[in-house]
């Protein structure tokens, strides 16, 4: 039981803190999953072979689109507390309160969306959310329940950043300068997992100051305070605040790829030179490219579209060259062990770097011109998501339920894997080729010439659900002993 | 001035022909009719940096004396350039980046130490950043002079000569006229009455050719010139709840 540094927990603490984010993976899986089928509807409607009507189309897109983002951050969320709490200390209450709120934020989203008729988009674009055919009371429930999720989400980057800073020792020493500088410390290094999280609840934390910069004036007007404001400045607190938090995302599940992948190569990702200074641009970079959501809105001062045009391209590449050269690097060679999540982590970087490629691509404002607002954009952001945010999440959670040696390396598990990486990958491919037939996005009815595309993915969704009912059937029956399971000794996961 | 820049606009499309051969036919079918847009064609393929950029103050536009035969495969190449173009572009990194995963993946099984990966990996993050950073630098500066936004467009197309009046709401929308003369830069005068709303103009063909946001409490302008004649369609690019997708409008180029 050596190696306790800072405030790390005690071995009881550790074991709650681990039953916590088991719950939260767990609970953000089964979200996954139920979102997933309000996916596969919206795809067979526009197929053409069902009809729910532009109403509960659009309601279900709302809910799909928040309970997708706010269930897989939920998963990452608990992921990476998991990882770092043998050192940085997280306390198992703050974890369950965070889970708590969370939950009921969730629940009045669903509630407003699926009883209340919310349905106004998971971005919610002031000043639709206070304009559009359903009750007031449905916008209370979701801009609530959003407000309750991004307290959740505060907690959890106030700890962490806390709980860091005590370790570590002053913010220097936090966001590994030593390593970046080439200076001695006495104290710890954060490994590349500690500093992602850290980067995280920093930005984190900026981004939630934006949701309630955009927030506070529409609860003032639902009041009756003020008779409205300005739609410009809204959007740009809101994509501050949604385009950065989505983005998190992927910095939270790469944390997981590092945590996951050194169990199956047999090799460590190595807290050097290149991790600290990719995370160090990223605190930065990933604030500029939110300015892309609003390349079309031209009375936006020029220069913040340029901005938005620079930030697009620069924060895929310290990513790209860190943590995706670096993880196949760790494969290469490695005699790996194939298994359940080393396939989620290869697909994983596959539709990262696509997502991202198509990002880049789209975040021209030249190309802009002709894509914003097709499928495209949700092709994109499904490849970053499907395979990367969440897929890399789902290979933790796997490796958490099943060990190195468990259930993840058996015959079945790997062809499930392979199995999803086909799916999500003919799917996102479909959507792809829907952006480039001018296929708008958000339409609750498709014209002839669009359906076609639609009706190539529902096979490839089907694939794809499958292929998690299945590691779910697996999966499931490890739970009850990793819930058990006694800590591991604290310090073990760097 | 003018009409020397907008000259070059037209000859730049003869030139995309040869650049672009068949190649909205090899895409899924999308050079239907193919009533491509002169003016897109050059900012598709510069942006996508795979045309170099001349200005010539030769014949105008609408002046071209092209053969039947030649007219059919320019609007052809025109059909879609600028999707086309992107279209190529990411499907050949698709399977380039798949083949190098797997080609990863076949030798992930294997065993090579780790010292010698990990100093190509030291090398690759070096010289492949390096790459990268000159590229899309390179990339970000090609793409500037194809901005969208009134004055990029109007060096371009020239100034406007017909402005038409449009106003969206929930759930229509508002033009101030229904035609619109072919070859002349027209300006769009773009606002929105109650939520936001997206101007997006499609080409008979079924492809976007521009698009604007439609704000509350704000005036866009969105300049462009039709050099195909045909019904446009206007559809509403930007989420405006239950009725959005039965925000549609039509024009016609003549
Ligand atoms: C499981 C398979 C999935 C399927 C079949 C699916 C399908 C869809 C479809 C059909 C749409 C509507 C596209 C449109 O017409 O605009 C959509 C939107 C969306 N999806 Fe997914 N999706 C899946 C997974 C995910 C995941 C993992 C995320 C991660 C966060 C996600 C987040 C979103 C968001 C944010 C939207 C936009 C909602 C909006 O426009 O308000 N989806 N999805
Ligand atoms: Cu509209
Ligand atoms: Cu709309």
């Amino acid at each position: 039981m050596a190696g306790r540094v800072g405030n790390g927990n005690s071995a009881r603490a550790q074991q709650s803190v681990e039953q916590a984010t088991l719950v939260y993976m767990l609970v953000g899986f089964a979200v996954f999953l139920l979102m997933g089928v309000l996916g596969l509807l919206m795809r067979l409607q526009h197929a053409g072979w069902i009809d729910l009507g532009p109403r509960w189309f659009y309601r279900i897109m709302t809910l799909h689109g928040s309970g997708m983002v706010a269930g897989v951050l939920l998963a990452s969320l608990g992921g990476v507390a998991r990882v770092i709490a043998p050192r940085i200390g997280l306390s198992p209450r703050l974890l369950w309160t965070a889970f708590v709120v969370y939950f009921l934020g969730s629940g009045l989203v669903i509630l407003a969306t699926l009883v209340g008729g919310f349905a106004a988009g998971w971005t919610t674009t002031y000043p639709l959310p206070v304009r559009g055919d359903w009750p007031m009371s449905a916008t209370w429930g979701f801009l609530l329940g959003y407000t309750l999720v991004a307290v959740a989400f505060l907690l959890w980057c106030l700890a962490v950043l806390v709980g860091a800073l005590r370790t570590f020792g002053g913010f220097g020493n936090t966001l590994a300068w030593p390593v970046l500088f080439g200076r001695k410390t006495e104290r710890p290094v954060p490994t590349g997992p500690e500093l992602a999280a850290t980067v995280v609840a920093i930005d984190g934390i900026i981004a939630v100051g934006a949701g309630v910069v955009y927030l506070v004036p529409i609860f003032a007007e639902m009041l009756g305070l003020v008779s409205g404001f300005d739609v410009l400045f809204a959007k740009n607190m809101l994509f501050l605040f949604g385009h950065t938090l989505v983005n998190l995302n992927i910095y939270l599940a790469v944390a997981l790829v590092y945590a996951t992948l050194g169990a199956y190569t047999g090799r460590t990702f190595k807290m050097g030179f290149p991790v600290a200074l990719a995370f160090n641009l990223v605190i930065i970079l990933v604030l500029l490219p939110y300015f892309h959501h609003l390349y079309q809105d031209f009375v936006q001062p020029w220069p913040l579209h340029l901005i938005g045009q620079f930030g697009s391209y620069a924060v895929g590449v310290p990513a790209f060259f860190v943590t995706i050269i670096g993880s196949l690097g760790l494969l290469y060679g490695s005699r790996v062990r194939w298994s359940a999540p080393v396939i989620f982590i290869l697909a994983g970087l596959w539709g990262w770097v696509v997502g991202g490629f198509a990002a880049i691509l789209d975040g021209t404002i030249a190309i802009n011109n002709v894509m914003h607002n097709t499928l495209w954009v949700p092709a994109h952001f499904h490849s970053y998501y499907l395979f990367g945010a969440a897929g890399f999440t789902w290979a933790y959670l796997f490796h958490t339920l099943g060990g190195v040696e468990g259930w993840v390396t058996s015959p079945a598990a790997r062809w499930l894997g392979w199995l999803y990486a086909i799916g999500a990958g003919g799917f996102v491919l479909a959507f792809f080729l829907s952006g480039l037939q001018s296929v708008p996005r958000r339409y609750a009815e498709h014209i002839a010439a669009w359906q076609v595309l639609g009706q190539v993915a529902v096979p490839f969704v089907l694939l794809l659900g499958i292929a998690f009912l299945g590691l779910l059937i697996l999966g499931l029956r490890a739970v009850p002993a990793a819930w058990r399971a006694p800590a591991p000794a604290p310090g073990s996961n760097d | 001035m003018q009409p020397a820049l907008r000259s070059g606009v037209g000859r730049l499309d003869r030139r995309s022909v040869g650049a672009q051969g068949e190649a909205p036919v090899a895409l899924g079918g999308r050079a239907r009719g193919g009533e491509g847009v002169a003016s897109l064609s050059p900012r598709g393929l510069a942006a996508v940096g795979s045309l170099h950029y001349h200005c010539s103050n030769t014949t105008e536009y609408q002046n071209d004396i092209l053969s039947g035969v030649v007219l059919r495969v320019r609007r052809a190449a025109e059909g879609g350039v600028m999707q086309v173009g992107v279209g190529v572009v990411f499907f050949i990194f698709v399977v380039l980046w798949t083949g190098a995963l797997w080609w990863i993946a076949t030798r992930a099984a294997l065993t090579a130490p780790y010292e010698r990966v990990s100093a190509v990996v030291s090398r690759l993050r070096r010289w492949g950043a390096l790459i990268v950073v000159v590229v899309l630098g390179a990339a970000f500066i090609l793409s500037l002079p194809f901005l969208p936004y009134p004055t990029s467009r109007a060096a371009r197309l020239g100034s406007p000569q017909v402005t038409v009046e449009v106003t969206g709401r929930m759930w229509a929308w508002e033009l101030s006229q229904k035609t619109i003369p072919r070859g002349q830069t027209v300006e769009f005068v773009v606002r929105a009455l109650d939520v936001n709303h997206g101007f997006g103009i499609y080409a008979p063909d079924g492809r976007i050719v521009t698009q604007v946001q439609a704000m509350p409490g704000y005036t866009n302008r969105l300049l462009y010139r039709f050099d195909e004649p045909g019904t446009y369609t206007i559809r509403c690019l930007e989420f405006c709840a239950t009725g959005h997708h039965l925000m549609v409008a039509e024009f016609t180029v003549e």
